[in-house]
């Protein structure tokens, strides 16, 4: 048996082709249409591509399908035909923009889906994000459909996307509460879109309470239309009016009198429930007011304008018969009209103490309260045991808790207690129960206790106090003589002898004047050296005296000066002390500030600028001795030659004056102004050193001539005389000028610019001729027949001939 | 060893795969699209399965290298595949019957009707314990006296003592022995006959799945 592989039989294979061309017959035959998952859907529409419905294509798979290998996709055919979901899809605020834009990857066919059938829905949104919150209605509340399953977008929108008719809202809320929906509809109209935006805030959602106008009492149970009267939309719901007049104002049985706002009064349970707080009124409830009847206070209905005084209500109750104004409230209150009271303070008379206890009638004596004195002796002037004595202010001693204790503040008078005078009783100093004016000075009351016989006056208390009369401290300061020092505990009875207080002497010596050592050599005021410390130690200001103590002066003993013990009058110039160390004999005067100090002798230094010698230069560094000979100061000669004779290298040709030339710094260097001379230095003069003018070191009488010094550089042979300085400057020889204008031949034109040597030959001026032949040879053409002045007819400025 | 299991495990295996088709209808309130991933995944591993039916008994029966395992088992294996996997493949079309691929999917039912035609007429021919067809001498052919006692009993007859095989008459319609071998050669020619049907109609409905196959990837799977 041949063994061969089923599937590679002749059958086998024979059936394999049959089929293959069966379906490429078929192809050629029906298109593609046989490789079709099912028909495409054939609802009508626009015409796209030529066609009205992707069934027309059916069969032509390429005009949606592209191969593999193709970089455009299906759904770039999609966009061939429909153009418009092409720029749709640019655009965000389109269905297919917004879808486009949420989800970057989708395609045509995640939406569309076809081979489904004829009939079948060509769009599928289930699992595609789109922003349905934007577009107005969200579907946080439309999750589920009816039955309970998602809800798809068919279930609202039947064939529209971007629209839903609201018919469509209420078959599906029809279904849920039918009753509910068609009195909804017609309260409320059928536009659902106006109210319902998904999120309930108009719908189920929807509480009045968190509007303006929370409905409390009765307002909750009225139908929104009996309010928002023909109102559907929310804008105008929100805007219904809030008055109550707007509703109730047919009901209002105040016609309007108490204004538009019931609530004030009303509130929404009850209209009989009046709930008015009189507090916002200007007239509070109180006590008995707060019980009463409205109709009690306001007749006849009357509530606004009502009178709001007592009297306009309790006249009849008026006891007072209207004595007392119309204010009952001043002394009753709204409890009841007993107890009454009156605030006395009104009347600036406070009731106190036992006043408090004390009926009206018995002060307001025949009910007179408005004029009735507030003076204590108007009602206690019988019991005045001081019989007026003390005036009409009894409170000043006395309260109204009781006539006793009395309490006087004795410190609001002028005279006030302390120490002893607290404990005594007043009639001690009040004599006969006199109180005012009493007497205040010590010695009124205590003359007999004045064991200085009045002898320190009549105030005690300048000692004493009033704690006791030991003790008594006296504030010396006060006087003339304050005490310091060993004063202070110096017995008052030391100084005041014989209990003498007053006018006794201060002065040193009225007391020491046997501890005066020096005799009252010094005085009587001992205080001028000495303190009250202590006798030892006296200072003396000396800067106070004619002769103030400087250097080793401070620190000499006072006696070493003044001998014997005298100090005044003791003489103040130096060689009353020193003439012993008068190291000059004298020879300088008594004064020996004049050169030392009072610190050492040595290092004395004398101000020479103050001689006649200022000492300049290296006389500043010399030896007072090296010019003073023999300790000889005054007098000493003050010219040069006096002690630089031996340095004169003039030999005195110069005088004895060195400073002419010389400084007092150095010997060289020296400078003579020749200017002061009649012959001053001029040019080369200037450089010239003085020896080769004064040879041999003479300079007084030295010739000035020029010829002196300058024969052997005359050229003119002293033809020109010796005064070169006609023509020359001391600068230099050249350049020589000379004014020729004083010749007799007189420099003209080209004449003037010729040298002097081109006129004068051999440096002979004096005597050169003047002829113009002299120095113009004439040329051949004037050989014969012309003067030899060639001035005739020539000038000076050039040959050219008149 | 696995006699009728290849079937039994069958309808175990569709059972459970169509309990999950079930629960996922009616999880999400539709019939799986073809095109959907579970589709896919239905048509491809059912494909598979057919596949493995065509070929791989095919070649085990007929190789003569390849002798792995039994034949019974493979042929268990066979029926299996064999209706697991056109199972699969009526998943996957989503109950619809469009076109080339509702073309397949008739070839489908009809291969695995054919299918269970041709495994009447196969239990109805004797085969060894390891599914080898037992050969049974004709009417004609006297000379071979290859009977296995066993296998006589097995298949619920055996000869008469003393029989004559050699007695024309007694293997002309009259002894039931003989009537018995008729029958087998009757069914091993019905057999062969229904080979005829099958396999062509197995290769045209493989040729038809793969151009079905192809138009999907070109259409669809491929398609951007």
């Amino acid at each position: 048996m041949n063994k061969r592989y089923g599937f590679l039989s002749a059958s086998g294979l024979i059936a394999s082709l049959v089929t293959l061309a069966a379906i490429t017959i078929l192809v050629i035959l029906n298109g593609y249409e046989l490789f079709s998952p099912g028909p495409l859907n054939a609802k009508a529409g626009p015409p796209l591509g030529g066609v009205t419905s992707h069934a027309e294509i059916g069969g032509e798979c390429s005009r949606c399908h592209t191969t593999p290998w193709q970089a455009i996709g299906m759904s770039d055919q999609c966009i061939l035909c429909h153009v418009e979901v092409n720029e749709e899809r640019m655009d965000e605020s389109t269905l297919h923009g917004a879808i486009y834009q949420n989800n970057l990857e989708i395609t045509c066919q995640t939406c569309h889906l076809e081979h489904k059938g004829p009939d079948s829905p060509i769009t599928n949104l289930r699992g595609i994000k789109f922003p349905h919150d934007s577009y107005g209605f969200s579907l946080q509340s439309h999750k589920g459909n009816i039955f309970g399953v998602d809800a798809e977008c068919t279930d609202c929108h039947e064939d529209d996307f971007l629209h839903v008719d609201p018919i469509t809202c209420g078959k599906c809320h029809t279904l849920i509460d039918s009753k509910f929906t068609s009195s909804h509809v017609l309260t409320f109209g059928a536009e659902c879109m106006d109210c319902h935006d998904g999120l309930e805030t108009y719908g189920r959602k929807f509480d009045h309470q968190s509007m303006q106008f929370p409905l409390e009492g009765q307002h909750a149970e009225v139908d929104c239309s009996g309010c928002h009267v023909l109102q559907f939309s929310i804008l105008e719901l929100q805007t219904t009016s809030q008055s109550c007049v707007a509703c109730h104002q047919e009901v209002d049985k105040h016609l309007g009198n108490l204004g538009d706002n019931c609530d004030i009064c009303h509130s929404p349970e009850d209209w009989k429930t009046i709930d008015f707080d009189h507090d916002t009124s200007a007239f509070k409830l109180e006590g008995n007011h707060a019980v009463t009847q409205c109709d009690g206070c306001h007749k006849m209905g009357v509530l606004k304008g009502t009178p709001s005084n007592c009297i306009d209500c309790h006249f009849a109750d008026d006891k007072h018969e209207g004595s007392f104004g119309s204010n009952c409230q001043d002394c009753h209150t709204s409890e009841n009209w007993k107890p009454y009271r009156f605030d006395h303070g009104v009347v600036n008379y406070e009731i106190s103490g036992q006043h408090m206890e004390v009926p009206c009638e018995k002060c307001h004596i025949n009910n007179d309260y408005y004029s009735a004195s507030r003076e204590c002796n108007s009602c206690h002037a019988k019991i005045d045991p001081h019989l007026g004595s003390l005036g009409l202010l009894c409170e000043n001693c006395h309260t109204t808790n009781g006539w006793l204790p009395t309490s006087f503040v004795h410190n609001q008078s002028t005279f006030k207690l302390t120490g002893k005078h607290l404990s005594i009783s007043c009639t001690d100093c009040h004599i006969s129960s006199v109180y005012s004016h009493t007497r205040k000075t010590c010695d009124d009351c205590h003359s007999v206790d004045d064991k200085h016989k009045g002898a320190l006056g009549v105030n005690c208390d300048l000692c004493h106090t009033t704690s006791s009369w030991k003790g008594a401290t006296y504030d010396h300061s006060k006087t003339n003589f304050p005490l310091t020092g060993s004063h202070i505990n110096v017995a008052c009875q030391n100084c005041h002898t014989n209990g003498s207080y007053k006018g006794t002497p201060y002065t040193c010596i009225s007391c020491h004047v046997s501890d005066d050592k020096h005799n009252g050599s010094f005085g009587t005021d001992c205080g001028t050296c000495h303190t009250t410390s202590t006798w030892t130690g006296a200072t003396f200001d000396h800067s106070q005296t004619a002769f103030t103590l400087t250097g080793a002066h401070v620190n000499t003993t006072c006696s070493a000066c003044h001998k014997n013990g005298v100090y005044k009058g003791t003489p103040t110039t130096c060689n009353a002390c020193h003439v012993s160390d008068d190291k000059h004999n004298g020879s300088f005067g008594t004064d020996c500030g004049t050169c030392h100090t009072t610190s050492t002798w040595t290092g004395a230094t004398f101000d020479h600028n103050k001689t006649a010698f200022t000492l300049t230069g290296a006389h500043v560094g010399v030896n007072c001795s090296a010019c003073h000979k023999n300790g000889v100061y005054k007098g000493t000669p003050t010219t040069c030659n006096a002690c630089h004779a031996s340095d004169d290298k003039h030999n005195g040709s110069f005088g004895t004056d060195c400073g002419t030339c010389h400084t007092t710094s150095t010997w060289t260097g020296a400078t003579f102004d020749h200017n002061n001379t009649a012959f001053k230095l001029t040019g080369a003069h200037v450089q010239v050193n003085c020896n080769a003018c004064h040879v041999n070191g003479v300079y007084k009488g030295t010739p000035t001539t020029c010829y002196a010094c300058h024969r052997t550089d005359d050229q003119h042979n002293g033809s020109f005389g010796t005064n070169c300085d006609s023509c020359h400057t001391t600068s230099t020889w050249s350049g020589a000028t000379i004014d020729h204008d004083q010749f007799s031949f007189k420099l003209t034109g080209k004449h003037r610019e010729v040298s002097c040597s081109g006129c004068h030959v051999n440096g002979v001026y004096q005597g050169t001729p003047t002829e113009c032949e002299s120095c113009h040879k004439p040329p051949i053409e004037h050989d014969g027949g012309l003067s030899t002045n060639c001035d005739q007819c020539h000038t000076t400025q050039n040959w050219d001939a008149d | 060893m696995f006699k009728n299991n290849g079937l039994i495990l069958a309808i175990f295996v569709m059972a459970f795969v169509g309990g999950i088709y079930a629960l996922g209808v009616f999880l999400f309130k539709e019939i799986p699209e073809a095109s959907s991933l579970f589709g896919h995944l239905l048509g491809i591993v059912g494909f598979i399965l057919m596949l493995m039916t065509e070929f791989l008994y095919s070649f085990r029966k007929r190789s003569k290298h390849a002798r792995w395992g039994k034949m019974s088992d493979w042929l268990e294996f066979h029926i299996f595949t064999g209706l697991v996997g056109p199972f699969l493949v009526l998943l996957h079309s989503s109950w619809k019957f469009q076109g080339l691929a509702g073309a397949v999917m008739l070839m489908t039912i009809l291969i695995v009707l054919s299918g269970l035609i041709g495994r009447y007429i196969y239990t109805a021919i004797p085969h060894s314990a390891d599914g080898t067809e037992i050969l049974f001498p004709s009417h004609a052919d006297n000379g071979q006296k290859n009977i296995d006692s066993e296998l006589i009993k097995i298949n619920g007859f055996s000869a008469p003592e003393g029989s004559d095989l050699n007695e024309e008459q007694n293997l002309v319609g009259e002894d039931p022995y003989f009537k018995k071998i008729n029958s087998i050669e009757k069914n091993r020619r019905l057999l062969a006959i229904w080979h005829t049907i099958h396999i062509p109609l197995g290769m045209a409905l493989f040729t038809a799945a793969f151009i079905h196959i192809f138009a999907a990837l070109y259409y669809a799977t491929f398609s951007h």
